[in-house]
């Protein structure tokens, strides 16, 4: 029976009744209160709404629901309400008429990439990026309130040039971009779902993959509402944290052993007992969150029809670093996979097969990493305080460099087992290997763990400290 | 046809060396998408790449395909073909 609820999308009855009416109201009242529950973008219910009475029409009233999320990215700039028209609400509509302009523009741009100058047509999303560094370089970025829309879009808008420049955009319609562009379904600065060429590939064409896309998105939200309960628990337990869903409950039980960012906030290292046990706990309460949010933005795509891979799978019970990477941030792995490892590898094909790998991955989970964040977090570089970067920006490369070079060893290391021929590991091996790969990602997010005021050497102490130095 | 057939055949001979633990190749459709279906995962790719360069001399970069269009059996067998023009 559990297993039958567990599998609702995939057990005929679930899906047959799904598409009836009253299952579809069902659906929706589903839906909409687990939306709710995790404080989906507002236009996402009625954008849910539309899409579940009128599937066939799905593109058009994403695309629309779009525009209105640009329009509600810009609303603060009408606030306050009370004060009637003014001032406020002349800046809202221009930039909200000026974003949809620029966005339609992108769009167009690639609909007619045929058109484009041929400098751009060879390397169109490095002149992407050439103009978001221009903005960011002589500080539009930072001025114009219309351009806080550049990190959302840049990296959606690679997707869609990657798609024009392979050919693949012709025939398809503004509203296909649009979509995507602007996600109600929400997302970061990572476009969870990918561009166009994905999505195409997991819509829902028959009402039966749709009913089975939406349950498979309930099942998923209702998995965030019990990792979302099991997170709190444990912070409550571990940590004693008082803002959770149990209030104080539990408190007085818990050992109150300090979160990762404490113990490196404070300038004097804990036993190395107690260093340990932040590091791992660090791991599973970040683990956990991203799973959560992932679970939201993909329960959202799959609601709406789009039956798209989850962003975090198990990637606790990985038993390789990059079965880790690929488990726990599955789009972002796919962005840096798609934008810099292959383009890396083709280019390196002079190189040994080793070394191929290696300046791939360098330039993926090293360089690419690092350059996303430099676009997310461009504020810091910015402002010109240069120990304030170095602070900031030192332990973040560390971070990606030897993200990286686990990452390079791993793949080598998988590729000398698969050759090997036999059953995967089993028993206390695989219990070994799972251990091996927490320990690693642990010790990782010593590196990048808030507060960004901590240096490297802070972090190498705390380091040295968990093992007895 | 032989040698189309002999290509594809060996073809999934390699594909069942890099599949995920428990997934199989044998039955899989020329156009279904092996990394969205799970049977292998993006980064295996790479061996897909190096496979076709070292047992077919393609030159990808020079013929314009990116990995997404080898995410198939039937995109592979036509990156194949694209190298052997």
């Amino acid at each position: 029976m559990s297993e039958s609820l567990l599998q609702i999308h995939e057990r005929a009855p679930f899906i047959a009744g799904a598409q009836t009416s009253a299952g579809k109201a069902l659906v929706w009242l589903a839906g909409c209160g687990l939306l709710a529950w995790h404080g989906a973008p507002l236009l996402m219910l009625p954008a849910f709404t539309l899409v579940l009475l009128w599937p066939r029409h799905r593109r058009g009233l994403l695309a629309l629901a779009a525009l209105g999320m640009i329009a509600a990215r810009f609303l603060p700039q009408a606030l306050p309400w009370d004060e009637g028209f003014h001032a406020g609400w002349l800046r809202f509509l221009a930039s909200t008429a000026i974003g949809v302009a620029a966005v339609l523009l992108m769009v167009w741009g690639a609909l007619r990439f045929d058109r484009l100058p041929a400098a751009i047509r060879a390397r169109p999303i490095l002149w992407l990026h050439v103009l978001a560094g221009i903005a960011l370089a002589t500080g539009v970025w930072t001025e114009i309130w219309l351009l806080t829309l550049a990190p959302v879009l840049l990296w959606r808008a690679s997707y869609l040039y990657r798609t024009a420049a392979a050919g693949r955009a012709a025939g398809t319609r503004f509203r296909d971009h649009l979509m995507y562009l602007m996600p109600v379904f929400g997302g970061t600065n990572t476009p969870y779902g990918k561009g166009l060429e994905y999505l195409n590939r997991t819509e829902a064409r028959t009402p039966e993959a749709f009913a089975r896309s939406q349950l498979a998105g309930i099942r998923l939200l209702l998995l965030a509402v019990a990792l979302g309960v099991l997170l709190d628990l444990l912070l409550v337990l571990a940590h004693g944290q008082p803002d959770t869903l149990f209030r104080g409950a539990f408190a007085g039980w818990s050992p109150r052993l300090p979160t990762l960012g404490q113990v490196i906030a404070t300038a004097a290292d804990p036993r190395a007992a107690v260093g340990w046990a932040a590091v791992y706990l660090h791991l599973i309460v970040t683990t956990t969150k991203l799973a959560t949010y992932g679970h939201v933005v993909v329960g959202a795509l799959r609601l709406l029809g789009f039956n798209v891979f989850r962003n975090t799978y198990k990637p606790l019970y990985s038993t390789s670093i990059v079965e880790f990477w690929n488990r726990f941030y599955y789009y972002f792995k796919e962005l840096l996979v798609e934008m810099f490892f292959y383009p890396a590898f083709y280019r390196s094909g002079w190189a040994s097969p080793r070394v191929r790998i290696l300046i791939a991955v360098l330039a993926a989970a090293f360089a690419g990493n690092a350059y996303y964040h430099l676009l997310r977090d461009y504020r810091i570089v910015f402002a010109g305080d240069w120990p304030a970067i170095a602070t900031y920006w030192i332990p973040r490369l560390i971070y990606c460099l030897l993200l990286a070079i686990g990452i390079w060893l791993s793949m080598l290391r998988q590729q000398e087992l698969r050759k090997r021929s036999g059953p995967p590991a089993g028993g206390l091996r695989r219990l070994r290997a799972i251990a091996g790969v927490w320990t690693y990602f642990g010790l990782l997010q010593v590196w990048l763990v808030e507060p960004e005021v901590a240096g490297a050497a802070r972090r190498s102490g705390f380091f040295a400290s968990l093992a007895g130095f | 046809m032989a040698g189309t057939e002999g290509t594809r055949a060996a073809l999934i001979r390699f594909l069942g060396t890099i599949a995920r633990s428990g997934q199989s190749v044998d039955n899989v459709a020329d156009d279904q998408n092996l990394i969205d279906s799970g049977v292998i995962d993006s980064l295996a790719m790479v061996q897909i790449i190096v496979y076709l360069e070292r047992e077919h001399g393609a030159d990808l970069l020079a013929v314009g395909f990116d990995p997404a269009a080898l995410a198939s059996v039937g995109g592979i067998l036509k990156a194949i073909a694209a190298g052997n023009q």
